[in-house]
């Protein structure tokens, strides 16, 4: 996926590649706009598609709405190699010209996972340019993956989790990003932070882990493997009576946190693991192996 | 599914104009280094225009200007200190980045929104 001036953008199901320039300007639970020096540069929305979906009936509602703003719709071929679209994906292109601007896009449309995707690429430049990078995108485009995981990759960070953690609620702020994920009873909550330098300046790592990623109260322990420094927690199991009753009764939130630098890029990555059940090593270093700096993790 | 909307309204800056804008400290702006090197700024403060209002119809005496205080951090000190009056956003947010690892458009974001609290305060200008 990864290639010279290109990287891996993959977020809620769906995956490609764009140039290394283009920055996430607004992120939805499926929406994304990246943005490059000059401005918007592409769009995409994606949601599951109903039974009866038809991508002829789509398009042509799309062309209404866009004449409907004054924009000038027309249907042409598929902005991507050959003029295909990645197998099993089934595409469509069009383009449309604005007073404001343009832009050519595809609707795509996967059998398999029956997800479909709207992709817009705004006019930016020379046509051709933007051609090659719209058809190289689409030529990178995937809507599900066969190992039954879902990735995660904005910015720096890049992460495949089982599909069952689904997204809550994420924030990229300046140093500090958070991504929350729920399900099969579960909650993970990922975090990085930068620069690492100035952070861990006036205190240790566990007292950073304690404050930041959730772990007050959590007996942390150094974290020696891999050549990491970091540190590591779980709640304990409860041996008094009422403890191991409301065990039973599933009531307390067990904890299990791990925060490691990586000094080589100056960033500390976080994750904390909430469960009805306490947390055990094995589980955070299965989450461990999943989540990373881009270029560090699995694809 | 629906059409993606678009935006309403045109930013009078594009993004590249902003970065390219060059802040310039306030002449009234006087710094104190601590020993720790992080900076102090000391900036006068003049009362709201419907505070003097009130108090001049109330016959008391002119409300005299104090002095705010405006304590950084490590990061935002050495942010204060790259404002030289010529060097832009960009350049200060690559500097930034440079020196500490971040990736240039996390650098831009938090440089512009500590710029942004230091214009809200009058400490700096853009030209």
């Amino acid at each position: 996926m990864r290639a010279a001036g290109w990287k891996s953008i993959a977020w809620s199901g769906v995956q490609f590649a764009v140039p290394r320039e283009w920055e996430p300007g607004r992120i939805g639970p499926r929406h994304l706009l990246l943005e490059c020096e000059t401005g918007p540069a592409m769009e995409i929305k994606w949601g599951p598609a109903g039974r009866r979906f038809s991508s002829r009936r789509h398009l042509r509602r799309l062309a209404r709405e866009v004449g409907r703003a004054g924009a000038v719709f027309q249907e042409r071929s598929l902005p991507a190699d050959g003029g295909n679209a990645p197998e099993p994906v089934e595409g469509l292109g069009f383009e449309w010209k604005g007073k404001d601007g343009g832009a050519v896009g595809a609707l795509l449309f996967c059998p398999v996972c029956r997800t479909v995707s709207l992709i817009q690429f705004f006019r930016r430049g020379p046509g051709a340019e933007s051609d090659r990078q719209a058809s190289r995108v689409i030529g990178s485009f995937q809507d599900h993956r066969s190992d039954g995981r879902c990735a995660w990759a904005l910015y720096d960070i890049r992460a495949v989790l089982p599909v069952h953690f689904r997204l809550v609620d994420h924030r990229f702020e300046a140093g500090r990003f958070v991504l929350e994920f729920r399900g099969d009873r579960r909650g993970l909550t990922l975090y990085r932070w930068a620069p690492a330098g100035v952070l861990l300046k006036d205190r240790g790592m566990e007292a950073f882990a304690a404050a930041s990623a959730g772990g007050v109260g959590v007996d942390f322990r150094p974290l020696t493997g891999a050549g990491r420094i970091g540190v590591e927690g779980v709640d304990p199991r409860p041996v008094d009576l009422a403890g191991r009753l409301k065990a039973v009764l599933r009531r307390p939130r067990f904890r299990g946190v791990r925060v490691w630098c990586v000094e080589r890029r100056n960033r500390i990555l976080g994750l904390r693991l909430e469960a009805p059940q306490p947390v055990t090593a094995a589980e955070l270093s299965e989450l461990c192996r999943a989540y990373g700096m881009d270029e560090e993790t699995e694809r | 599914m629906g059409w993606m909307k678009r935006q309403k309204g045109k930013p009078t800056l594009t993004r590249s104009e902003a970065l390219g804008s060059i802040p310039v400290k306030n002449h009234h702006v006087r710094e104190q280094r601590l020993e720790s090197g992080e900076m102090v700024i000391l900036y006068p403060v003049t009362a709201r225009p419907w505070i003097v209002k009130v108090s001049t119809w109330l016959g008391a005496a002119a409300v005299p200007p104090r002095t705010g205080k405006l304590q950084l951090d490590g990061l935002g000190s050495s942010v204060w200190a790259m404002i030289d009056g010529r060097a832009s956003i960009r350049a200060i947010a690559a500097a930034f980045a440079g020196a500490h690892r971040l990736e240039t458009r996390e650098a831009e974001v938090a440089v512009t929104q500590f710029f942004r609290e230091l214009g809200r305060r009058g400490l700096i200008g853009l030209r």
